[in-house]
């Protein structure tokens, strides 16, 4: 890394010399890991988990990328402290979702990760089309008439009828975060362990607007009561995603690198090469925005998540208010003029749609055959 | 662009009898130009029906640069004053800010454009109200923060100008992508309060007795662009010649990736920023959320305060490294964050809590939290303006501007009596040219 931090000294613990600059200070690798972990573990203090009996289960959502790897890393040293006085246990998941990108890592490297962290907790995999097995009901079925088709051919379907790589790739979020959610509960979690970073989660609210999902920033950023009786925790919510790709691969050790082997250091769809904007997505649009403002601006991102945090849920409304697709809060805004005048929603008997979902989903090519939680 | 493959090619998705020659930004849809014209004028108002923008027997300033934004609202605001009988008496309000080479040129469309539509024109200068043109200001302070200072002197300037003209409203051109930007800035700047009214369609503020309205709030650019060109309007299309703040270039270059990605971002930012507005926290909206401590110049304490948005909205792109003004806000927030540290190393007793002496000893009194302080509206020492403080923004600049000024270090002894009484006599003059500027236009 930089070479003109070679020959310092560690600004921590003057002993050792520094090999990395972290928070503009020289560092030395002792030093950085006991920050990325002071990092999580104040977090983790904060959300006061009590120790009761029996204590209660975690559910943390593992994609083998750099953020939810190192935050099973630093998790399972944690459980490994407490032996005397345990406070939750952990139980990992993955999901596959090699239905929407071959290219993405499958669950087999799950064992991987398990000869690593043995202890830390059970593990279990789903494939994102596992969705279908917690659908109360489906939407468009009569129409199709396409009942018998197994849940990957029904995902595929519906994925190839949205209208364009960025609603595939925002309906595919909701589907992911519905699932992890419905495997929480039958496996009797009470909360979910994300591995936002601070960078992901300026991403996070910058994509939310796009997409027109910002009457939802709150359950996509924020630590506390999740949409569905499930608490969410981002205990990496004070670390920046650059600090934890050093934190892989040159900190800890043996490296986590190998372990990641969804983290890729080359964006698919590059936006600087990306000529039409075609293949590229929202969401990977905003993601490296940050990625590169995080190198010169990084209090500038931290500013955008912790403004983020203070935009509030207006007054909840009563449960029949939430959007059939993604089960989230309606936002009942967005009329015509936001969808364009002459577009009328046809028919009274219509589901209730949250804005964002519309957008998504409008112009669609077929009728959609959308899994329905309950 | 190139679209999704086409159903019906070439056929207008609303008539379905004449040729498409245009696709909505909006929807994708391909319309032919009269279908196109009728639906752009259409949601303009449903927009000023929905949100009851105006009156019968109102009289209404339309803030006029002579740009494409400003010349299609008057275009169509006379189109739908006409279709639609609201009985509002429209009338075109400029600033000159003097700059030479875009402003002279674009007034001179405005000119013609009371014309073309038998609008009544005012124009107020800068140079007549403030004694400076932005061309001067730009060469005293540079470019950095010269979009704030045209900021606050346009708004004090339009209403000024609205006050001449007789009216309380004035409606301006903002479109939906200078809405999305403004959110997007305000997100990446962190400014709640401003996030929680960047995207009000109708602006009343306490410190301004004229209230304002974007009708084009849901119009895309690239259709306002159409819609000028279909009907070819008179417009003028040189952008400003000095730089807009980072922040907004910033949120622009973003912006115009986005709908390059998925065309309709732009709305849904705006949509987004709607339902921000809403969750934005009671106590921070109406106050302005305090920055760091550090010593600032008159201007940034000034810019700080400003309750519209800073500059004009307008501005040509930037991208991330261009960020003067980034970098210090950057370097400002880094240093908040190094001060929290240090707040939080001396861990102090909460200071709300107070002991109350006699009775319970053990008892713990909740001393309530000192209010906000009320800003009592007052009028400026020296111009007479509406302000909170002992001197209107404008004012304040003024006074940094004029410090500098060489011939005013001539005179040994300042006199601020003399000052503001110049520049009353400036406002009389105004109202001198404004006499002249509509007589020009008759003839």
């Amino acid at each position: 890394m930089p070479a003109a931090a070679e020959a310092q000294q560690c600004k921590r613990c003057h002993a050792q010399t520094s090999a990395h600059i972290l928070r503009s200070t020289p560092h030395c690798v002792g030093c950085y890991d006991h920050y990325i972990r002071s990092k999580c573990v104040k977090r983790m203090e904060s959300y006061k988990i009590k120790s009761e009996n029996p204590p209660i289960t975690l559910l943390l959502a593992l994609s083998f990328g750099a953020s939810s790897t190192t935050l099973l890393h630093l998790l399972d040293s944690q459980i490994r402290a407490q032996k005397h006085r345990i406070r939750y246990r952990l139980k990992i998941l993955h999901v596959d979702e090699r239905i929407l990108d071959p290219s993405l890592p499958a669950s087999e490297s799950l064992e991987e990760v398990k000869r690593r962290f043995p202890q830390t907790g059970g593990y279990l995999s789903a494939r994102l089309e596992d969705v279908y097995d917690f659908a109360a009901e489906e939407t468009g079925l009569e129409r199709d008439g396409e009942d018998g088709g197994g849940k990957e051919e029904k995902l595929k379907t519906l994925l190839q009828r949205l209208p364009s790589p960025t609603s595939r790739e925002d309906l595919a979020a909701v589907l992911r975060t519905r699932l992890i959610v419905a495997l929480a509960r039958r496996e009797g979690c009470s909360g979910i362990l994300w591995g936002d970073t601070t960078t992901r989660l300026a991403d996070k609210v910058l994509a939310s607007a796009a997409k027109g999902r910002g009457a939802q920033l709150p359950f996509e950023i924020g630590d506390g009561p999740g949409p569905f009786g499930i608490t969410y925790y981002r205990p990496l919510r004070d670390v920046f995603k650059k600090e934890l790709v050093t934190y892989i691969s040159e900190i800890v050790t043996p490296p986590l690198l190998p372990l990641c082997v969804g983290f890729s250091s080359t964006p698919k769809h590059s936006a600087a090469a990306a000529t039409s904007g075609k293949n590229i997505t929202v969401g990977e649009l905003m993601t490296q925005y940050f990625e590169s403002m995080e190198a010169q601006y990084p209090s500038t991102v931290s500013n955008v998540v912790r403004m983020g945090d203070r935009l509030k849920l207006p007054g909840r409304g009563e449960e029949e208010d939430s959007c059939a697709m993604c089960g989230l809060l309606m936002d009942k805004g967005g009329n015509g003029l936001t969808l364009g005048a002459q577009e009328v929603v046809e028919g009274g008997e219509r589901r209730k749609v949250c804005y964002g979902c519309m957008r998504a989903t409008h112009g669609a090519s077929a009728e959609l055959s959308w899994p329905v939680l309950s | 662009m190139s679209t999704a493959p086409p159903r019906t090619p070439r056929i207008c998705a609303h008539c379905a009898t004449e040729r498409a020659k245009v696709q909505r930004a909006k929807t994708n849809e391909r319309l032919c130009v009269s279908c196109f014209i009728a639906v752009f004028e259409l949601e303009v108002h449903q927009t000023i029906v929905g949100n009851k923008l105006f009156h019968r027997g109102q009289r209404v300033a339309i803030g006029a640069s002579g740009g494409k934004d400003s010349t299609v609202l008057a275009a169509v605001l006379k189109t739908l004053n006409e279709r639609y009988a609201y009985g509002v008496e429209f009338v075109l309000l400029s600033i000159d800010e003097g700059i030479k080479g875009y402003r002279d040129d674009s007034l001179e469309t405005v000119k013609r454009n009371a014309e073309q539509y038998g609008m009544e024109l005012c124009i107020v200068g800068y140079r007549e109200l403030y004694g400076w043109t932005m061309d001067q200001v730009v060469e005293q302070i540079g470019k950095k923060g010269n979009c704030t200072v045209c900021g606050v002197f346009r708004r004090q300037a339009l209403d000024r100008g609205a006050a001449m003209l007789g009216v309380n409203h004035v409606v301006t051109g903002h479109n939906a992508d200078d809405m999305a930007e403004t959110v997007l800035m305000n997100l990446l700047r962190g400014d709640l309060p401003r996030l929680h009214r960047c995207t009000c369609i109708v602006t009343e503020s306490t410190s301004s007795p004229i209230s304002r309205s974007k009708p084009l709030k849901y119009a895309y650019e690239k259709e306002i662009v159409l819609y000028a060109h279909h009907r070819k309007l008179d417009y003028f299309s040189t952008e400003c010649i000095y730089s807009p703040e980072a922040f907004r270039g910033s949120a622009r270059s973003l912006i115009k990736s986005l709908e390059r990605v998925r065309s309709s971002a732009v709305l849904d930012i705006v949509r987004s920023g709607e339902a921000f507005a809403e969750m934005v926290p009671e106590e921070i909206r109406g106050t302005t959320a305090c920055a760091g401590e550090g010593k600032k110049t008159t201007i940034d304490i000034v810019a700080g305060k400003e309750e519209e948005s800073t500059g004009c909205g307008k501005g040509t792109s930037g991208d991330l490294s261009q960020g003067g003004e980034m970098s210090q806000f950057e370097k400002q927030l880094a240093n908040n964050e190094k001060a929290e540290h240090l707040e939080t190393e001396i861990t102090l007793p909460p200071p709300r809590k107070k002991r109350s002496g006699e009775g319970g000893g053990e008892k713990v009194l909740q001393v309530p939290l000192p209010k906000a302080k009320k800003q009592t509206l007052g009028s400026c020492r020296k111009c007479g303006y509406m302000s909170s403080q002992e001197l209107c923004k404008a004012c304040v600049i003024l006074d940094d501007l004029n410090k500098n000024r060489p011939k005013i270090e001539v005179e040994l002894d300042y006199d601020e009596e003399e000052a503001s009484s110049s520049i009353r006599r400036k406002m009389e003059a105004l109202d001198l040219r404004r006499s002249m500027v509509t007589t020009l236009s008759n003839d």
